[in-house]
């Protein structure tokens, strides 16, 4: 379960990279046809607070990555935050920026199933681990 | 045993999962009253600048779909009472028939030569350029435009400008400079020794000049849809 949790935060770290990389060079993602990229990340919605988000996944999934040496809750609640600040953008994608961004989509899913492991992982950790609290 | 302990972790990511959502909504909240509300900017003009531009792309110096099949090239300078005219009458027009509709790409290049406000609002247009909102600032800079080397353009009018453009910052550093340097290199390649000059060519180039007999909208359909016919 941790290893598909690494496995996941690694691709997830991957696809923030990526797409930090490209927001600091200034070019255009690789985008699919049905998705527009550039509209995405280059609306107002692309930052918080002057922090780009791209950066912002890379910084959470590092997290992630970290925190599965820690208490199994931790990567949980980091988990949540990645998956509920992921539908903030995708609902500023559809409703707002009225454009998608399959890097977004799929940064999305990757925390989404993250969660899903992750609580699945606290839930059914040994119980010395558990009681750590 | 397992099931007294169950229960609490069960609880605890129900817990963890609400402070979650409640973290992200308060950071969304504070982060973004600033810029993603919309009518919170203050101030109908910026609305309307923003408005204008709204889901528009938006790279750099570029305005409209990196897929447009025709890029125009304007160079400009923010001083120039010619191309606030460019700006306020032909502008809005092409926006909507032909760079919202994905046909055409304007691409805007600033110079400087009229004197030392120019300088700085170029500057700090390449700035806005590096986070792709140089258009809104472009738009609210020749709606402001005051009389020319007459000094308007201070620190305050600037900073003004670029915060209603949504511009966190207005760090013109050596960048900056180097956009304005390159568009000035663009215009001696081009031979451009006046503004508003205009190019146009298929997106990727090659680009030819092309001198509208005057600034209305009627003087650049003909040559954009000869253009778009190839």
């Amino acid at each position: 379960m941790t290893k598909a949790i690494a496995g996941l935060a690694l691709l997830g770290l991957a696809i923030s990279a990526y797409l930090t990389w490209v927001h600091y060079a200034g070019i255009e993602p690789v985008c699919t046809g049905i998705s527009d990229c550039e509209r995405v990340q280059s609306s107002e919605y692309a930052e918080l607070v002057g922090i780009p988000v791209a950066v912002i996944g890379v910084v959470g999934y590092a997290a992630i990555l970290a925190s599965l040496r820690m208490r199994v809750d931790v990567t949980a609640l980091l988990a949540y935050l990645a998956v509920a600040f992921s539908a903030y953008l995708t609902w500023a994608e559809v409703f707002r920026i009225e454009a998608i961004c399959q890097w977004c989509v799929a940064s999305a899913l990757v925390s989404l199933a993250i969660a899903v492991l992750a609580t699945l992982r606290a839930l059914g950790a040994p119980l010395h681990q558990r009681a750590l609290s | 045993m397992g099931s007294v302990t169950r229960t609490p972790m069960f609880a605890r990511l129900g817990i963890l999962a609400a402070l979650a959502v409640i973290a992200v909504v308060a950071i969304v909240v504070v982060a973004g009253g600033g810029e993603g509300s919309g009518g919170s900017k203050g101030g109908a003009t910026p609305a309307l600048a923003e408005s204008a531009l709204k889901g528009i792309p938006q790279s750099g110096l570029t305005l409209g779909s990196p897929k447009a099949p025709v890029t125009m090239v304007e160079f400009a300078d923010l001083q120039c009472p010619f191309c606030a005219e460019y700006h306020r009458n032909v502008f809005p027009e092409l926006l909507d028939r032909y760079v919202r509709t994905g046909k055409v790409r304007l691409e805007l290049r600033l110079l400087r030569f009229l004197g030392p406000d120019s300088d700085r609002l170029a500057r700090v247009a390449a700035a806005a350029a590096e986070r792709n909102r140089m258009w809104q600032f472009v738009g609210l800079a020749y709606q402001r435009q005051g009389r020319e080397n007459s000094g308007y353009a201070t620190d305050g009018f600037i900073n003004g400008l670029a915060a209603d453009a949504g511009l966190k910052q207005t760090d013109a550093g050596a960048a900056a400079e180097r956009m304005v340097r390159a568009d000035e290199q663009a215009a001696r390649s081009a031979g451009i020794e006046s503004t508003p000059s205009f190019l146009i060519g298929p997106t990727g180039g090659p680009f030819t000049r092309f001198q509208p007999s005057s600034l209305t909208p009627d003087a650049f359909i003909p040559e954009i849809q000869k253009e778009l016919r190839g």
